[in-house]
């Protein structure tokens, strides 16, 4: 008798308890959303994973959760990120001890697939653009020694510039080639981006709906002459 | 700044200011920050610099430098890839200490002196040597890094007009043995497949073959159709030591030096047990020859050798193979016999394509010909050979080790088509090059090992070197710099950068780098790669076509050599391509090269050849015959039985252990570029020993600790390497042979292969303590 009685209640309750929560998430989420956009202003938004999800390979790719990242963690910069190249689109070298030399791959995927904070690091993992290609030591490789073995004339070329428009209020060039570089988010969102380069809007994943290569632009030169019918 | 850019920063600044009012919350801020332009920034095609694979990279230029790298997604070899050798390789060229001039040896000190007066010195010294000890008395040695032009003009130089066959190239060292393993099987140089078999096979065998770190973009493509095909692609790994890619691959088999012998013959004595044979193609595309047996190791001056090959049934092959049972090959080899038999069925499993990889492993044997025999000897019993997909494949180590050395012929016997052993070949050959027919000698000279040691008794006078550092990377090294230095020797080197070989050097010719000329290379699929050139070199440097051409003329041969400095890469190209005219090596005409990264020969009407010898593909075969073999006169290729040989030189009580020299992915053979490529001699400092942890720990060595290697030859100390990247088995070291400052090679032996001519670098007894 008091379980048939207690049925439709306890049905009632759950429901309220899921509507109570929806909104809970929904008004949260937004509230977030609005606290990354209008941090734009005086610094980036990212996004950061809840979970810190290093070392679980089944892990969503990169989160779209918004949210402030640890308070002190290492801020990964441009000139970080040039020093590591030789120059732009150069593979980085890998600054880290590797446990195995003897590995293609010894576990790169593991941390620089999805990412997520480094306690011994105070730092966020940044994320390969390219996780489908195995061969990791193949272009990056370590950096055991500083010198050189003869001086060298060469110096690191400008860098791509950065916040070009065709027009004003225009959505920005990429500066770069998309070669092996095809998820934006990887450098441009998320606690491990770049601080210079992060996006606003994380949240609209269609980056190349708007945003288009800016290298190797030419002008346009119509073939057909209107003369000619 | 001109005046579209100036235009359109204007527009960018206002644009911000106007921005930043419209879009509150967004900054623009960055938009200022960027004063940089890559509106400069042009990019090119070439060929990778470095290894036999052939990437084609996109160079970027600016401002009259390259400043960038990225791989050609239109590249159908590397496919927008690249390693981090080739991706870095502008880097060498602004390197401090490039020669920008030319140097002359005067009162025992190299002096700089304009390239003229150099180019003089050189003319006159090669006539008086001539004049005064017979043209046989001067050396031409290059390399395959020399690019198409580079080695046809020095075959023109010294074959056609000077009248000697004392022209050789560093390939010797590298691909010999698989050129004869060609000649011999095939009647014809190179492989039959191409890249793309790596994307229709489903077993990839190495045999001896780091790919990992020697041929990385190729690997990359092994294991992407590995990933592509889950449990169906297998990659199994035939090798000496431990590697990368024996970590990568499916399966690694760790065999005794020596012994890959014994064990192509045992996956032949299965294949046949297991009646796997494919009879068919057998029998009517496939002789069955054996050769001399005791044939020697090349180790003293003057040593001779030439094959006799004759016809064999398959009743005495199957009693040849007897000897070589998985159990009896387990006993030899170390493998056992459950995976020898394991390997055969891979092979022989007629639902299973196979492509077989090799390099260095297998030809820097000292019965590199007979390795390479034996691998094709699987390929022919099973008729897995000139299809999609299935097939032996021979890998190069240089650019254009296969485009020039290999093509042109740079070598003691060969002429860009066919041998000066052959009138009718030389009479072709004169003919094109408007020279009288007598004066190519029909009698080949010195290999290259020879070649030295002429040159230390002193039958050889004057060597002129281009593009290759023989005094570090000749074995038993000592002799042969010992010899340079001695009294009454002139040597001429060509070269980019300082090296153990310019150090012994009476002249120093400044050379052009790769992209500083145009030219074209030919890397290990039959493909010709053309690069325009890109930036200016440094200085006086000048290319190596260019140092040649300007020497023959100022012996008098102008005729010879009419090009106009503005065209003669095409116009040299174009009478080159005369010599392959034809079905069997017609190649691309040179504006096609120039729209495209690379394309195949036989290049038949517009069309490349990807897989040789097959009716379905090769135009040159003849119809109805399915497959024609046609580089063998009755169209038929050979299985040889080549037996198990034991090596010249094996561990005993004095000197315990098995050397092994190689490379490492970080450099490309000597480092004299890649040392100066920061990021990789960062990555890669120095040269070191891999001990297994097992031997270290019985002699108290640790990570890093030092060890004398000793030989018979030399004795040299360095760090060890233990559980490193490499893990040799106990009582075996590695060492990679790039560091000049720890010469692998005063520790090697010249032993060489009697067929080919090509030293063996991988093995020979070695002493190691602790120091």
């Amino acid at each position: 008798m008091s379980t048939k009685q207690a049925s439709p209640l306890t049905g009632v309750l759950i429901l309220a308890g899921f509507v109570v929560l929806g909104m809970v998430v929904f008004f949260g989420v937004r509230a977030r959303l609005q606290s990354g956009t209008a941090s734009a202003e005086h610094g980036p938004s990212w996004m950061e994973h809840p979970l810190e999800p290093r070392m679980k390979k089944t892990a969503p790719p990169p989160p779209r959760t918004v949210s402030t990242p640890r308070p002190g963690a290492k801020v990964r910069t441009l000139q970080e990120f040039y020093s590591r190249r030789a120059y732009a689109g150069a593979p980085p070298i890998i600054p880290h001890a590797v446990e195995n030399d003897g590995l293609i791959s010894d576990g790169c995927l593991n941390c620089h697939q999805e990412g997520g904070y480094v306690p011994e690091y105070n730092a966020y993992t940044p994320i390969t653009p390219h996780p489908e290609m195995g061969n990791c030591r193949q272009c990056h490789v370590l950096q055991v020694s500083a010198g050189l073995f003869v001086e060298t004339e060469w110096t690191q070329p400008d860098l791509p510039p950065r916040g070009r428009q065709a027009i004003p209020g225009g959505p920005l060039e990429i500066p770069h080639s998309l070669q092996f570089r095809e998820n934006c988010l990887a450098c441009h969102a998320g606690p491990q981006a770049i601080i210079e380069i992060r996006s606003s809007h994380p949240e609209r994943t269609n980056c190349l709906q708007c945003h288009v290569v800016g290298d190797n632009m030419q002008s346009f030169k119509s073939q057909i002459d209107p003369r000619v019918k | 700044m001109e005046r579209r850019d100036f235009m359109k920063n204007a527009a960018l600044t206002s644009a911000c200011a106007a921005a930043a009012a419209m879009v509150p919350g967004v900054s623009f801020g960055r938009v200022q920050e960027a004063g940089t332009t890559d509106r400069g920034l042009k990019w090119h095609k070439a060929p990778c610099r470095f290894c036999g694979v052939g990437c084609g990279m996109l160079i970027g230029v600016a401002s009259g430098k390259a400043i960038a790298v990225k791989g050609d997604p239109a590249s159908s070899v590397s496919r927008g890839l690249g390693c981090v050798k080739g991706l870095h390789s502008v880097q060498m060229l602004y390197a401090s200490d490039r020669f920008k001039q030319a140097f002359v040896k005067k009162n025992g000190q190299m002096v700089p002196v304009p390239i003229s007066e150099a180019l003089d010195l050189v003319a006159s010294k090669m006539q008086e040597t001539i004049d005064q000890y017979g043209k046989d008395s001067v050396a031409l040695y290059g390399s395959g890094q020399w690019t198409i032009p580079d080695g046809y003009v020095a075959s023109k130089f010294m074959k056609g007009c000077i009248g000697t066959n004392n022209l050789e190239a560093n390939a010797r060292l590298c691909m010999a043995s698989a050129v004869t393993g060609f000649l011999t099987s095939f009647g014809a140089d190179e492989p039959m497949g191409c890249y793309d078999d790596i994307e229709q096979t489903d077993t990839f065998v190495l045999w001896g073959n780091n790919m990992a770190e020697m041929h990385p973009v190729l690997f990359s493509r092994c294991l992407e159709q590995r990933r592509r095909n889950p449990g169906r692609v297998k990659i199994i790994d035939l090798t000496t030591r431990t590697t990368r890619t024996s970590r990568a691959a499916d399966e690694s088999f760790l065999f005794r030096p020596q012994t890959d012998l014994a064990i192509a013959n045992a996956i032949c004595h299965e294949i046949i047990k297991n009646g796997q044979v494919n009879a068919e193609f057998l029998s009517q595309h496939v002789n069955i020859m054996k050769g001399k047996t005791n044939i020697g190791y090349g180790l003293e001056d003057h040593f001779k050798f030439k094959d006799e090959t004759t016809p064999i049934d398959m009743a005495a092959y199957q009693a040849f193979l007897a000897d070589y049972t998985p159990e009896k090959v387990e006993a030899l080899s170390g493998v056992p016999a459950r995976d020898l038999r394991k390997l055969a069925a891979l092979y022989g499993d007629p639902n299973r394509k196979v492509v077989s990889f090799w390099c260095m492993g297998t030809n820097q044997h000292t019965r590199g010909t007979w390795a390479n025999n034996l691998i094709y000897n699987i390929h022919l019993l099973t008729g897995k050979i000139s299809k999609p997909g299935n097939g032996p494949f021979s890998l190069t180590g240089q650019p254009s080790a296969c485009g020039t050395v290999r093509e042109v012929g740079t070598l003691t016997h060969k002429l860009p088509h066919g041998v000066v052993m052959k009138k009718k070949h030389r009479e072709f050959a004169a003919q094109i090059w408007g020279v009288p027919v007598e004066r190519i000698s029909a009698k080949p000279s010195y290999h290259t090992v020879a070649m030295f040691r002429a040159l230390d008794r002193g039958d050889i006078r004057f060597m002129w070197t281009q593009v290759t550092n023989p005094y570090q990377t000749m074995p038993k090294l000592k002799r042969y710099a010992a010899g340079a230095k001695k009294d009454g020797r002139f040597v001429v080197v060509s070269d980019v950068f300082p090296t153990p070989t310019t150090a012994v050097a009476d002249v120093i010719l400044p050379a052009a780098c790769w992209i500083e000329r145009e030219g074209l290379y030919g890397n290990s699929e039959r493909r010709t790669q053309h690069f325009d050139q890109l930036i200016d070199p440094p200085g006086e440097a000048m290319s190596d076509t260019w140092q040649l051409i300007e020497v023959a003329r100022r012996m008098g041969f102008t005729k010879e050599f009419p090009y106009a400095e503005e065209t003669h890469i095409q116009e040299i190209y174009e009478e080159y391509c005369r010599h392959h005219a034809g079905l069997k090596h017609g190649l691309a005409p040179y504006d096609e090269l120039r729209k495209y990264p690379g394309l195949i020969w036989p290049y038949v009407k517009g069309k490349e050849t990807k897989w040789c010898y097959n009716e379905k593909y090769d135009p040159a075969v003849k119809k109805g015959s399915g497959f024609e073999f046609y580089g063998k006169g009755d169209g038929k290729a050979v299985i040889y039985a080549r037996p198990y040989d034991p090596a010249p030189e094996e561990p005993d009580a004095d000197y315990p252990f098995w050397l092994c020299t190689g490379r490492v992915l970080e450099h490309w053979h000597i480092g004299s570029m890649t040392q100066r490529i920061p990021v990789l001699h960062q990555a890669m400092p120095e040269a070191y020993v891999e001990v297994n942890p097992e031997d270290a720990r019985r002699m108290g060595l640790v990570d890093g600790g030092e060890v004398r290697l000793t030989t018979r030859r030399g004795t040299i100390v360095l760090k060890a390497k233990i559980n490193g990247r490499g893990n040799p088995v106990p009582f075996s070291v590695f060492v990679p042979f790039f560091d000049e400052n720890k010469m692998s090679n005063d520790l090697t032996l010249d032993a060489y292969c009697p067929i080919a001519k090509q030293p063996d670098y991988k093995k020979c007894a070695v002493k190691v303590e602790r120091v």
